[in-house]
């Protein structure tokens, strides 16, 4: 988002502060995709990421008095949706995320690839849209929860490692290998998906201390 | 951006273990000049690892460039409905409030 951007949304939440909806209802249409987006990529259910946009945004009205604007409207409303939706999964499964908990957080062993080959040319082009969409949430899919989220805050949202580490609450150590296990982990599900069979390569060339990725 | 890595700590790359505890840095540009002249060498010379940090990059650029998941149109109306609404409730005897 450029600077403009920013002193659109500035403009609007101050017409917004001063009671003007129209001026919320635009900021309001102007993020709700990119917020859905991201909501979902956390809860992965339509009606959870539903009730967390709107509980975002009524939580955003409510204390739109207080938005001084040292922040982008888009990373306060962002901060806003991630606790949400960490809070739906955290309902949800009682699922924790927090370091001591996760599995994934070994540093020393690393994810091994297993199948290694190079994509085939232009799949962006050749696989029609919804298909793909269809392709990269089922991979998606594929991750656990916490790696899920740390994929989706770093890479889908670019968050630095540092906001990530902060909406999780754990640290950037276990951010960076999170990450690192989740882009393994899908490059794995993407590479059987769009690799070229003629380009694979032997993956026993590769070290032999890595693990099997996932 | 992310601080990058500490020199001493990550600062040769000899073998694919050693790439593969890099790669993250290295696909983010958050690596140091030195570190990554010496990545970029092993990998040009390792076919296997030259294809896993193309894959991961491709991975990344597609769900950067994908819209995942579109918010509905039925999802869209409910929310603007609902925020109408609570701004009605929270104006109500407002003067400054303009109407909705």
């Amino acid at each position: 988002m450029d600077v403009s951007e920013k002193q659109v949304d500035l403009q609007l939440v101050k017409q917004a502060q001063a009671g003007d909806f129209n001026a919320f209802d635009a900021l309001v249409a102007k993020h709700e995709q990119r917020l859905y987006r991201l909501a979902m990529g956390i809860v992965r259910q339509r009606e959870d990421a539903e009730d967390v946009v709107q509980n975002s945004f009524l939580s955003a009205m409510e204390h739109l008095a207080n938005f001084r604007g040292d922040a982008a409207f888009l990373t306060w409303m962002r901060r806003i949706v991630t606790n949400n939706a960490l809070n739906v999964l955290r309902k949800r499964r009682g699922i924790n995320i927090t370091p001591n908990n996760c599995p994934d957080d070994d540093e020393d062993c690393l994810p091994k690839p297993e199948y290694i080959a190079d994509w085939r040319d232009g799949v962006e082009q050749t696989v029609e849209k919804h298909e793909l969409r269809a392709m990269l949430d089922e991979a998606l899919a594929g991750l656990s929860d916490p790696m899920r989220v740390v994929f989706v805050l770093r890479d889908v949202e670019g968050m630095s490692t540092r906001e990530a580490a902060e909406a999780m609450g754990i640290s950037e150590a276990n951010v960076k290998v999170r990450l690192l296990r989740s882009r393994m982990k899908l490059r794995e599900i993407l590479t059987q998906k769009f690799g070229d069979p003629d380009s694979t390569v032997d993956p026993s060339t590769v070290m032999q201390k890595l693990k099997p990725t996932g | 951006m992310d601080e990058p890595m500490p020199a001493g700590e990550e600062h040769f790359v000899s073998s694919c273990d050693d790439l593969m505890r890099v790669i993250s840095q290295y696909v983010d540009g958050d690596i140091e000049p030195d570190l990554c002249e010496n990545f970029e060498k092993y990998m040009a010379g390792c076919n296997p690892c030259r294809l896993v940090v193309d894959n991961i990059t491709r991975t990344i650029s597609l769900y950067k460039g994908e819209q995942v998941y579109e918010m509905p149109l039925d999802c869209r109306k409910r929310l603007h409905d609902c925020l109408r609404e609570k701004w009605k409730q929270m104006h109500t005897g407002d003067h400054s409030a303009r109407d909705v």
